[in-house]
C-alpha cells in the first residue's frame, strides 16, 4: 500500500463502568503495539466493560489480530469483558477465517 | 628600511665622505627635527636592524656589514671579499637585483636580497627565515599527514571484509608511511597468523600465513597482537627482522615499527613497518600518525570480522529455516514458493513443510503451510520451532484434528511473545484409481482452494481458531479427495491481502485467486505456483508487504 491511513484511538467513558475504545485506520505489523500499551493502561482504572468501535479501520493484518486477542487477553486477566459493538464487513470476514467469531462478542449481522 | 630605496646619502653610510656632509655637523642631530641625520645617526640605524646589511663595493669586497649580518654570516669581514670563506653561494652575484631568494647557510636558512647604490656600490640584505622555515615545513608535513588520515579513513571503512580491510590499510601505508608495511591478522583457530604485505617496489599485494610460533621472530610483535601498546621505534633492533618478513630484494630493514591494530577489546592485528637502511628514522610525529591511523585501520578491520562472523552465523541460521526442498511421493505431486517481505533476509514468518510417512504401513505424508504474527527474523525463529513441533508432535500423533490442539498447547507453553500461528494441515494419503485423500485441518487460516477436473475452483470448509492465543481450540476439519490431475492449493494472507491492482489500493482478494487457479487447468503443479506467484507480484506492482506462500498438491495426473 503506497498511502496508508494513520491509525488513531480514541476513548470514550460511556458510563461508571464502561469504556467505548474506537479505532480508525490501518492496525497492522506498525501500530499493533499502540493498541496494546493502550489497553495495557485502560484495566488498573475502573473499567469492567470494554466496547471497541472497529468500524472505523480499514485494515487489520495478523499482528493487527495478535494485538487484538491481547486486548481480549488483558481484558480476561482483570476480570473485565470485552465487546465488538461495531466492525466492517470484512473484519467479520477475518473474524470467521480466524474463527475468533467464537470467542470475541460481535454484533448481530444485519442483512440490508 | 627595505621599503624605500636608501638616498644618496645614505649610501655613504661607513664611507670616507661622511664628514662631507653639506649640513654642518651637529653634536645632537636629532634635536633638529626638520634637519637630516648625521652619519652616527646613520650608522646606529643600520646597527639596530634586525636585518643583516653587508655592504660590498665595485670588486665585492666588503665596506661595512651590521651586527645581523655578522650573526647570521660570520665569515663575512669587512675588507675581503663576501663571496670568499664559503658564503659563495649566499652572495651570489648572478642573482637579479632586487630579488629575494632562499639559501642554507650552515645550521640557517638565510633569505638574501641584493641592492644595488649608485653605479659602484652594492648591498646584501639578509634575513633569518630558520624558524619561519621549520614552521612552514612542519606545516606541510601536517597537511600531508592530515591528507593520508582523510584518505585513509574512508578506504578502511569501504569494506567490511577483513582481507580487504587488511589490504587498504598496507596498501595505504606504503610509501607513505614506510617501504614496506605488513598486516598480521590474529591467529585465527589453526594457530596460523594471515598476513597481507605491500611494499613501494612491488606493485602486487603479497599474502601468506604464519605459525604463531614465529610472530616472536619480529620484535615486539608478538606483543602488539597480544594488543599491549607500541613501544617507540628506536627500542626495536631492525637487526633482528627475520627474511620473510622483508619483500624480496629489499635489502636489510634500516628502522622498525610494529603497531597493534585496536579492535573491541582484543587486537585486530598488528601492523609491522620498514624504512630501508637509508630512510629517515620514525620520529615522534611519524609513530604519532601511525598509532591513529592503525586505530583507524583496528576499527575497520575489526568491524568486518564482527560482520563476517555474524554474517557467517546468520547463514547457518537461516538455512535452517529456508523452505525445504520438497520430497517425491507417489502419486502426489508437489510445488511451493516462498515469497519474504523484508528485502534483507530471505526468510519470514510464512512457511509450509511436508513431512515425510514413517516406515510403518499406513503411515501418511502431512503438508503444513502456516503464517506466523510478524514479520522478518523473529517470524522466521517461531516458524522454524513450529515446524520442529509438529516434526515431533508426528511421533505420537498424526491426525490433524488432534495435532492442531496440542501445537496450539505448545505454543501458549512458548516463551516468545504473541506466538500466534495460523495455518492449514493436510495428511495425504493415496486412494485407489490414482485419487488422493486430504484430511484438512485449518487454524485461523485461509482454507485451502480445490482446482477440480472441470475446471470450477472450490473453497475447502475446514474451519478453525488461531493458535498461540486461546487456551480452547474450536476445529471443523474437512476431508477432501482428489481425483488424478486435481489440485488442492494451500496458501497465505499475503496473497489474498496483497495491495495492489490498477489502483494501487485495491485487495486482490479470495475471488481473483480463485479465478486465477481456474485458469491453470490441465498445467503441471509446479507451473501452477509460478504463474499463481507471478500474477500475485505483477498485482504487487513492485510493493512487497507481506510475506507470500503458496503450496500446490496435486494427484498425479493420469497417462
Amino acid at each position: 500500500m503506497l498511502e496508508k491511513t494513520p491509525f488513531r484511538t480514541e476513548v470514550h467513558s460511556t458510563a461508571s463502568d464502561t469504556m467505548l475504545l474506537v479505532l480508525t485506520g490501518d492496525l497492522d505489523y506498525d501500530t499493533a503495539a499502540d493498541l496494546f500499551t493502550l489497553a495495557e493502561g485502560l484495566f488498573p482504572g475502573q473499567a469492567r466493560h470494554l466496547e471497541l468501535d472497529l468500524s472505523g479501520l480499514n485494515f487489520v493484518d495478523s499482528s493487527g489480530v495478535a494485538a487484538l486477542i491481547n486486548v481480549y487477553n488483558a481484558a480476561h486477566d482483570h476480570d473485565a469483558t470485552m465487546r465488538i459493538v461495531a466492525l466492517t464487513s470484512y473484519l467479520r470476514h477475518l473474524f470467521r477465517v480466524t474463527a475468533l467469531d467464537q470467542v470475541f462478542e460481535l454484533p448481530a449481522e444485519t442483512h440490508p | 628600511m627595505t621599503a624605500a630605496r636608501p638616498t644618496d646619502d645614505a649610501t655613504r653610510v661607513g664611507g670616507e665622505s661622511l664628514a662631507s656632509s653639506t649640513r654642518a655637523p651637529s653634536q645632537e642631530p636629532s634635536r633638529e627635527p626638520g634637519g637630516e641625520p648625521g652619519p652616527e645617526l646613520l650608522r646606529a640605524l643600520v646597527e639596530a636592524s634586525g636585518e643583516g646589511v653587508v655592504l660590498c663595493d665595485p670588486a665585492g669586497v666588503v665596506v661595512m656589514l651590521n651586527a645581523a649580518a655578522a650573526r647570521m654570516a660570520p665569515e663575512v669581514t669587512v675588507g675581503r671579499p663576501a663571496a670568499s670563506g664559503g658564503a659563495g653561494a649566499l652572495f651570489d652575484r648572478g642573482c637579479p637585483e632586487g630579488d629575494s631568494r632562499e639559501a642554507a647557510h650552515g645550521p640557517r636558512r638565510l633569505r638574501v636580497r641584493r641592492e644595488a647604490f649608485g653605479v659602484s656600490h652594492h648591498a646584501w640584505y639578509l634575513r633569518d627565515v630558520t624558524a619561519e622555515s621549520a614552521r612552514t615545513d612542519a606545516l606541510l608535513a601536517e597537511r600531508g599527514r592530515t591528507r593520508f588520515l582523510a584518505e585513509a579513513g574512508p578506504r578502511l571503512s569501504a569494506s567490511l571484509n577483513t582481507r580487504r580491510c587488511a589490504r587498504a590499510t598496507v596498501e595505504l601505508a606504503v610509501p607513505f608511511l614506510a617501504d614496506t608495511a605488513m598486516v598480521v591478522l590474529p591467529p585465527a583457530g589453526r594457530r596460523q597468523a594471515a598476513w597481507l604485505r605491500a611494499s613501494a617496489a612491488n606493485r602486487f599485494l603479497e599474502e601468506g600465513a604464519i605459525s604463531t610460533a614465529t610472530t616472536v621472530q619480529v620484535p615486539g610483535l608478538a606483543e602488539a597482537l597480544a594488543g599491549f601498546p607500541p613501544v617507540p621505534s628506536r627500542w626495536l633492533d631492525p637487526g633482528q627482522v627475520p627474511q620473510w618478513l622483508l619483500p624480496e630484494g629489499f635489502g636489510r630493514a634500516g628502522h622498525l615499527l610494529v603497531t597493534p591494530l585496536p579492535g573491541n577489546g582484543v587486537a585486530a592485528g598488528a601492523l609491522v613497518l620498514a624504512r630501508r637502511e637509508d630512510g629517515e628514522p620514525f620520529d615522534e610525529e611519524a609513530e604519532t600518525l601511525v598509532r591513529v591511523f592503525a586505530a583507524r585501520a583496528g576499527t575497520a578491520i575489526s568491524a568486518a570480522a564482527l560482520y563476517q562472523e555474524q554474517s557467517a552465523t546468520n547463514a547457518i541460521l537461516t538455512s535452517g529455516l529456508l523452505p525445504p526442498e520438497l520430497p517425491e511421493l507417489p502419486g502426489v505431486r508437489l510445488a511451493g514458493s516462498l515469497r519474504a517481505a523484508q528485502q534483507a533476509g530471505l526468510i519470514g514468518g510464512d512457511f509450509y513443510d511436508v513431512y515425510l510417512p514413517g516406515s510403518h504401513p499406513g503411515e501418511e505424508a502431512l503438508v503444513v503451510l502456516g503464517d506466523v504474527c510478524g514479520k522478518g527474523a523473529r517470524a522466521a525463529v517461531l516458524a522454524g520451532q513450529v515446524r520442529q513441533s509438529l516434526r515431533t508432535l508426528l511421533l505420537l500423533e498424526e491426525r490433524p484434528e488432534r495435532l492442531v490442539p496440542l501445537l496450539n498447547r505448545s505454543l501458549l507453553a512458548s516463551s516468545s511473545p504473541n506466538p500466534y500461528v495460523t495455518l492449514a494441515l493436510g495428511a495425504l494419503r493415496t486412494a485407489p484409481d490414482g485419487h488422493v485423500r486430504l484430511e484438512l485441518a485449518v487454524a485461523g487460516h485461509p482454507s485451502p482452494l480445490i482446482l477440480r477436473r472441470d475446471g470450477t475452483v472450490q473453497e475447502v470448509s475446514a474451519r478453525g481458531s488461531l493458535l498461540g492465543a486461546l487456551k480452547t481450540t474450536v476445529l471443523t476439519p474437512a476431508t477432501v479427495d482428489l481425483a488424478p490431475g486435481e489440485v488442492c492449493l494451500f496458501y497465505s494472507d499475503g496473497i489474498t491481502e496483497a495491495f495492489g491492482g490498477p489502483s494501487g489500493k485495491e485487495m486482490y482478494g479470495t475471488q481473483r485467486l480463485k479465478n486465477a487457479l481456474s485458469t491453470c487447468l490441465g498445467m503441471p503443479v509446479s507451473a501452477v505456483v509460478e504463474r499463481l506467484e507471478q500474477i500475485s507480484t505483477d498485482w504487487l506492482a513492485g510493493t512487497t508487504q507481506d510475506d507470500r506462500a503458496l503450496l500446490a498438491v496435486q494427484a498425479e495426473p493420469a497417462r
